[in-house]
């Protein structure tokens, strides 16, 4: 059903999120990210007995929970993303991701375009939450997994103000980073005890990575002719970039440039030690804010062991 | 004026209309206004 809305919506300013709960044990082994997750809450007076599926839309101005067949459920959720895609922005988004180890990093210039001043009393926040789109998880039931979330509290912004914000979520391991999408989303909670709502989300755009951003070379007993190989910096356009290896045997030209640009590696492995060899060449930009890296995996066959390689077929069209 | 005389000036009035703007008085409106995005988050949902 939801994997069926999204798809019907592709082609609408509309991005679905599908967040697991186990319910089966106390407290449950898996929740939604809190931070995302106290805000669904409040779209229902505390108290209110639990009813799955609990969907919302505009951070829990509208929502539906319990929904007993698909008609029903069909029906309610295209009328809430309908309705929510009637009522206009009131904020502007600008927002940057990049990649930090398991975390995700993502800078987010906000202007409140509301007559609500965005601050701690009414909870207002910017989150960052992190999906995979296209992968089906054990734990969850579509193919729109929720990965975490984090919030940024707003400690004051006026209508009409500007600020920038930065938010940190944590612990995102996905099956494919290349699927992995970012949305960034404010709002501000109505009352005590009342829903929250939205008012605008965006997608983040990804300020800085490499394509590709892992090589792999196996190096038979003997062989130390590894070929030079290239990644290119990808991301904001105009940014400057500097690249740098952690480890000896691995060497960068062309240390700095242009997003567009490639780093061209060489190596040899005339120096590695047998078994694997790893290094990470960081690519920073000029102001420090944004880095990205790739990542070199070399392994060195031992004395007398042989590397098995399988060749599958590729089959393409003409 | 000949209807064919006419009908030329009504064409060039249209084309001066076009290159001007004229007829397209919501455009401006529509780049700057940022679209809304909307965020269907579900819990717990069973497909």
């Amino acid at each position: 059903m939801i994997n069926q809305i999204a798809q019907e919506y592709a082609n609408q300013p509309v991005v679905v999120v599908d967040y697991h709960l186990d319910i089966l044990q106390e407290p449950p082994l898996f929740e939604p990210p809190q931070a995302r997750w106290d805000v669904i809450q409040a779209s229902v007076p505390p108290g209110t007995d639990l009813a799955l599926t609990w969907t919302v839309v505009d951070s829990g101005r509208l929502y539906h929970r319990g929904a007993e067949t698909t008609e029903e459920a069909y029906n309610a959720y295209t009328a809430m993303i309908d309705d929510a895609l009637a009522q206009p922005a009131t904020a502007e988004i600008t927002a940057h991701w990049w990649q930090d180890g398991s975390s995700i990093k993502i800078r987010a210039v906000v202007t409140n375009n509301s007559t609500v001043t965005l601050s701690a009393e009414n909870n207002a926040g910017v989150y960052g939450i992190v999906k995979e789109n296209g992968v089906l998880y054990e734990t969850h039931t579509t193919e729109h997994p929720g990965l975490n979330a984090a919030k940024t509290a707003i400690t004051n912004l006026a209508p009409g103000a500007t600020d920038m914000f930065e938010i940190e979520v944590p612990d995102i391991d996905p099956t494919d980073w290349d699927k992995v999408e970012v949305i960034v989303l404010v709002d501000y909670q109505t009352a005590p005890e009342a829903h929250y709502e939205q008012l605008q989300a965006a997608i983040a755009t990804q300020a800085l990575y490499t394509q590709p951003k892992f090589h792999a070379w196996f190096l038979d007993e003997g062989e130390t002719f590894v070929p030079e190989f290239t990644s290119t910096i990808m991301g904001n356009p105009g940014l400057t970039w500097n690249a740098l290896s952690n480890q000896v045997w691995l060497e960068v030209e062309e240390t700095s440039g242009l997003v567009g640009d490639s780093i061209l590696l060489t190596t040899n492995g005339g120096v590695m030690n047998p078994g694997w060899n790893t290094a990470v060449v960081t690519i920073t930009d000029s102001s420090h804010t944004y880095t990205a890296d790739v990542t070199v995996s070399i392994y060195k066959a031992s004395p007398g062991e042989v590397i098995n390689r399988i060749y599958l077929p590729i089959m393409t069209r003409p | 004026m000949r209807p064919s005389k006419k009908l030329l000036l009504l064409l060039v009035l249209i084309l001066l209309a076009g290159l001007t703007g004229v007829a397209n008085p919501a455009r401006s409106q529509e780049i700057t206004q940022e679209e809304k995005l909307v965020v269907f988050e579900s819990v717990g949902s069973t497909a």
